[in-house]
């Protein structure tokens, strides 16, 4: 007995070194698979605030490309306002949205207080928490194309999916005239392929649609946390896949992720009711 | 270990977990190479420090550079792992093994040859892993292969050169 217990004396060392590999493994796992062990990441207050002052001593290098970054979103917002003005005075078509459902989207500026773009997994937290009406789930886009979707919440912080993730996809759609003439829609779901942080990869549309290079690539109509022709970039290369059914398209996204300084949090004011409806289906 | 001896530790160690958290956090070429100096921390501890103290240090140094990452036990099982194998490493690098307790853990206790061996041999096996659990695949075969290649030399060159800096402050 005394020499069992002078061996497991001798390979303390190591008992210990598998205890906290299992620590270290438990919460890799535990990170993996539930929204946020919210101690152990940069949503933490203390640790966010210190970074986020880490930050602002870096803030006045970006203000150029932010002021750039704004003002091309402001041309943008005005091109716009100048087609619903078009359209509003030449009302064609039978489907009108219904004002409620027109008006479902409510929008809120956030700060980027962290952000990595060359890890497998990449994440973003941003400075809005519960406390600023923030929940899991909602998605987040930027001035010139959608970033991600909030992953966990605390108090005054919240980290983000950037679609620079493994396990992160949304569903798009291909614009161009050609398209649009024959009154088609090229649906297709994006997911990042984990190596080129300025690419993104585009599945699962048909290698019979007209799609050309430099043509848009926008969140679809299907999508409930995005609002629908959110961009999220141009195509960049087009391959016929290996099953040779589908297109394999590079897209180079238009949300440029190593400089992304703010951010907008979408809020879909009727996901719920869609979901109740969605889930009542599935139940019976 | 006298005090003197301590607080010289503590404060490269916080010097060094600052450095990484403020300046090397940002230090990305070429979206390749990744400089992880932090480890250094504890490299460089004294040798007389027992594995007992050393596997948790080095564990609650991975944790701290996980946080701010969000990269949860990524970090912390690589620098637990180095932290183990510190222990068996050192005594094989060193020439004669009668006086181990005399050689202090610095470029002039071992020489600059089996210092740089031994900062290199250290930050291969802490890169091998800590880049393969991140991938969480063996997918990524190549990138991460050229991952590690790349950090593990802009980590050990940076940790020499940080500590030929810092030499002043350690044995002053």
């Amino acid at each position: 007995m005394s020499q069992l217990l002078q061996l497991f004396y001798r390979i303390r060392h190591f008992f210990l070194f598998i205890l906290f590999e299992l620590i270290s493994i438990w919460l890799l796992v535990q990170n993996n698979n539930y929204w946020g062990v919210s101690y152990f990441n940069s949503s933490n207050y203390y640790i966010a605030k210190s970074l986020e002052a880490n930050r602002s001593l870096t803030e006045y290098v970006d203000l150029k490309d932010v002021n750039k970054s704004l003002a091309k979103e402001n041309i943008a917002l005005k091109k716009q306002l100048v087609q619903f003005q078009q359209a509003d005075t030449n009302p064609s078509g039978l489907y009108k949205p219904d004002s409620v459902f027109a008006r479902r989207f409510d929008f809120k500026v956030a700060k980027v207080v962290k952000n990595t773009v060359n890890l497998t997994n990449n994440y973003i937290t941003i400075d809005l928490g519960s406390l600023d009406g923030i929940k899991p789930g909602m998605g987040v886009i930027g001035p010139q194309g959608i970033v991600g979707q909030i992953k966990s919440c605390s108090e005054h912080f919240s980290i983000v999916y950037s679609i620079l993730h493994s396990r992160f996809s949304v569903s798009s759609e291909v614009l161009n005239q050609k398209l649009r003439q024959d009154e088609v829609q090229a649906l297709g779901i994006g997911k990042w392929d984990g190596s080129n942080p300025r690419f993104f990869k585009l599945t699962t549309i048909d290698r019979f649609k007209p799609i050309t290079k430099g043509d848009s690539v926008v969140t679809s109509e299907q999508n409930s946390i995005f609002p629908s022709k959110t961009m999220v970039g141009k195509v960049a290369e087009i391959k016929v896949g290996r099953d040779n059914a589908f297109f394999d398209i590079d897209v180079k996204l238009a949300t440029d992720f190593s400089s992304i300084t703010y951010v907008y949090v979408v809020e879909n004011k009727m996901i719920a009711e869609q979901k109740s409806l969605e889930d009542s289906i599935t139940e019976n | 270990m006298n005090t003197q001896t301590i607080s010289k530790t503590v404060l490269t160690f916080l010097l060094f977990m600052v450095l990484q958290l403020l300046v090397f956090r940002n230090v990305v070429i070429q979206d390749y190479a990744f400089c992880f100096m932090y480890i250094a921390c504890i490299l460089l501890l004294p040798k007389e420090v027992s594995p007992t103290w050393v596997i948790p240090i080095s564990f609650l140094v991975g944790l701290i550079i996980d946080i701010f990452y969000d990269t949860a036990g990524v970090h912390a099982s690589a620098c637990v792992l180095i932290g183990y194998l510190r222990t068996y490493i050192v005594p094989l690098l060193l020439p004669n093994r009668g006086l181990e307790t005399d050689v202090v853990l610095s470029i002039n206790g071992m020489g600059t040859e089996r210092f740089v061996r031994y900062i290199f041999i250290m930050t291969l096996i802490h890169h091998t892993l800590l880049f393969f659990v991140e991938a969480g695949t063996f997918q990524f075969f190549v990138v991460t292969i050229i991952k590690i290649v790349s950090s593990v030399l802009v980590t050990t060159l940076s940790i020499v050169l940080l500590h030929v800096v810092f030499r002043g402050v350690q044995h002053r």
